[in-house]
């Protein structure tokens, strides 16, 4: 006798076979698309996290090897100086108003009231074009040519817990006019000191204190300049999920001059 | 008629998986929302970079809305639309769009040099696409 | 006959004997076996759903935007301040100035501010209490060295100033007592007044609906 082949049985195997690709193919699919987002979603934690390096200074502020938190930022300070050459400002009256080819500004560090790095002193003009001084003790002196009747604003910048070598350089002129100085504003800004000593620690070393799990690199681009300043961290990676963040940010140099410049943060 | 019991098994099998799938997907938990928080943050951000460079104060002073934007145009990201208003109470939102998702924020500047005047900038912020 | 009883008998299991026999172990029950199997695992995927546990880092971010605004308004007062330092009549620019600032933010921030104003000249200084606390506060307000002392109430969104005679010796302590709700909060500053001075303390808090940050500041400018 011939056997029976199973027709419905292999049919209803069949559709379920079917139905249970389907299911397998959706569900991994599903599946694997929800763990990327994760993955990507862990990354830009982590991103957000080094980019508010930008917002605190490291944890301790003083750490030795590695801190256990990043952080570049600290508060620097800014006054304006009124260089105004009109009468009610000029020191002897009696000699009228003339254009001045090398008005002597001088302010007192101490006057301030706060406590200064001595040699971290940047000054600019209105059209931010930096302006040497002379530094004799806490006195600070710089030169300046006006004209008759025209007043200028001059911003002078300082750090309070920084380290700079001098940059004093000799200046010579008269001092005619009483120069009005302005308040004191607080400001935030990259600091040098911060961004020297992370660039000078070990990426390893700073990854496994700040319990960073995954790879990242800290860069800072000067916007002024066009160039990298610093680029801290490892190389990004060719393949897999990268997240970049960035924003703008103000930092000091070497020379402690203020810089515009943006903070980018890799993470893989 | 019994040769369809093995289908009928099958169908049973399968509407099973499918009831399971259903209801362990009406629990999928969603991403919070976070780009919301996150255009904010940049907005205050670029605010911030803008003061911190110098430039901000002496706009507000002169109620130059216009030199505000140009600013915060080369450094809010190009995804983002944003429209400014340099206001003390009542802020108009002009050109802002009434059918986008819009994020607020205040950022506030008292005095520049000798003169107080006490304005905040309102930042409106909206995606493009 | 024959083959009619086999057909009829192909879904009869073992009942009969004959070839038949090998298709009849076949069950329908392992699909339902399959089913479950697979549901059971699915189950178990679901627990995959606990990596979109962010909700902390929503948290963070809306705190952080809090540290940015609290930065933002602690930096302004202290420019009210100095701009009122370049005033001729600094005490009455400090006082309007800072209180005009401060119902400029009330809706934002709750705050509490004392801004004193030290004249050299005339060997007196003014004490002004602000208080934006959505609150009324009982206040003391003690100068040692100078042996006035005053209490007074302050009703949210008001201001009050108090008269005070500088000391020989340069320096003056207030003491800055206030009561809010049933809470005493004491202040204490120390005030040099042998130069013309503004100093202000402020104390600003912000809040959301999730979070809350609150600062302490303190800002001083003096001038020959």
């Amino acid at each position: 006798m011939k056997a029976m082949v199973p027709i419905d049985y292999i049919l209803a195997a069949g559709i379920f076979l079917v139905l249970f690709a389907y299911i397998i193919n959706y569900t991994t699919s599903y599946y694997s698309t929800v763990k990327d987002v994760a993955e990507i979603m862990t990354l830009r934690s982590e991103a957000l996290g080094l980019l508010s390096i930008a917002d605190r200074g490291p944890e301790p502020e003083n750490w030795t090897n590695a801190p256990e938190r990043l952080g570049l930022q600290s508060y620097a300070y800014r006054f304006y100086i009124l260089v105004n050459n009109s009468a009610g400002y000029r020191i002897n009256a009696s000699e009228g108003i003339n254009n001045i080819e090398d008005e002597l500004v001088r302010f007192n560090l101490s006057s301030l009231g706060y406590t200064i790095d001595l040699n971290s002193i940047a000054i600019y003009d209105e059209y931010k074009n930096p302006i040497g001084y002379q530094r004799n003790g806490d006195n600070i002196t710089f030169a300046v040519s006006i004209n008759a009747s025209q007043s200028i604003f001059f911003v002078v910048y300082f750090d309070d817990d920084s380290n700079f070598t001098s940059s004093s350089a000799a200046v010579s002129g008269s001092n005619n006019i009483t120069e009005t100085i302005y308040p004191v504003e607080r400001f935030s800004l990259l600091q040098y000191r911060k961004i020297l000593k992370l660039n000078a620690s070990t990426y390893a070393t700073v990854k496994g204190n700040c319990d960073i799990e995954n790879d990242f690199n800290i860069q800072i681009y000067d916007t002024d300049r066009n160039q990298t300043y610093v680029s801290y961290g490892g190389a990004s990676s060719r393949a897999g999920n990268i997240v970049a963040l960035s924003r703008y940010v103000v930092f000091q140099n070497a020379s402690a001059s203020i810089n515009n410049g943006k903070l980018t943060v890799k993470v893989w | 008629m019994k040769g369809y019991i093995y289908t009928m098994e099958m169908l049973i099998a399968v509407s099973l998986i499918f009831i399971s799938l259903v209801y362990i997907n009406s629990y999928t938990p969603t991403k919070p929302e976070m780009e919301l928080s996150l255009i904010k943050a940049q907005g205050f951000e670029a605010m911030e970079y803008v003061d911190g460079k110098g430039s901000l104060r002496t706009l507000v002073s002169n109620a130059n809305e216009t030199g505000v934007e140009e600013q915060l145009r080369a450094v809010i990201s190009n995804n983002l639309n944003f429209e400014t208003e340099i206001c003390i109470n009542d802020c108009t939102k002009t050109n802002v769009p009434d059918n986008e998702t819009v994020v607020g924020i205040d950022y506030y500047i008292s005095a520049h040099k000798s003169n107080y005047f006490g304005k905040k900038v309102r930042l409106w912020l909206w995606r493009k696409f | 006959m024959e083959k009619v009883l086999n057909i009829n008998t192909f879904n009869e299991g073992t009942r009969f004997k004959g070839e038949n026999r090998r298709f009849c172990s076949l069950k329908g029950q392992m699909f339902l076996v399959a089913a479950i199997l697979v549901v059971i695992a699915l189950v178990a995927l679901k627990n995959l759903f606990g990596i979109y546990a962010t909700t902390e880092e929503k948290r963070f971010g809306e705190s952080s935007l809090l540290d940015k605004q609290m930065k933002n308004l602690k930096n302004e007062f202290r420019a009210v301040v100095g701009v009122a330092a370049l005033q001729n009549d600094a005490n009455v620019s400090g006082i309007n100035h800072l209180y005009n600032f401060s119902n400029l933010i009330k809706s934002d921030a709750k705050l509490l501010y004392v801004f004193v104003f030290n004249n050299a000249t005339s060997q007196r200084f003014a004490a002004t209490i602000g208080n934006f606390l959505n609150d009324k506060i009982n206040v003391t307000l003690n100068a040692t060295d100078s042996g006035l002392g005053y209490n007074f109430v302050v009703d949210d969104e008001k201001n009050i100033t108090k008269i005070f005679q500088s000391t020989i010796n340069g320096t003056v302590n207030l003491t800055f007592i206030y009561e809010i709700r049933g809470e005493n909060v004491t202040e204490a500053f120390r005030i040099t007044t042998d130069k013309n001075l503004v100093f202000a303390f402020f104390d600003v808090q912000l809040e959301d609906s999730r979070a809350l940050v609150r600062s302490k500041d303190i800002y001083n400018w003096s001038w020959v």
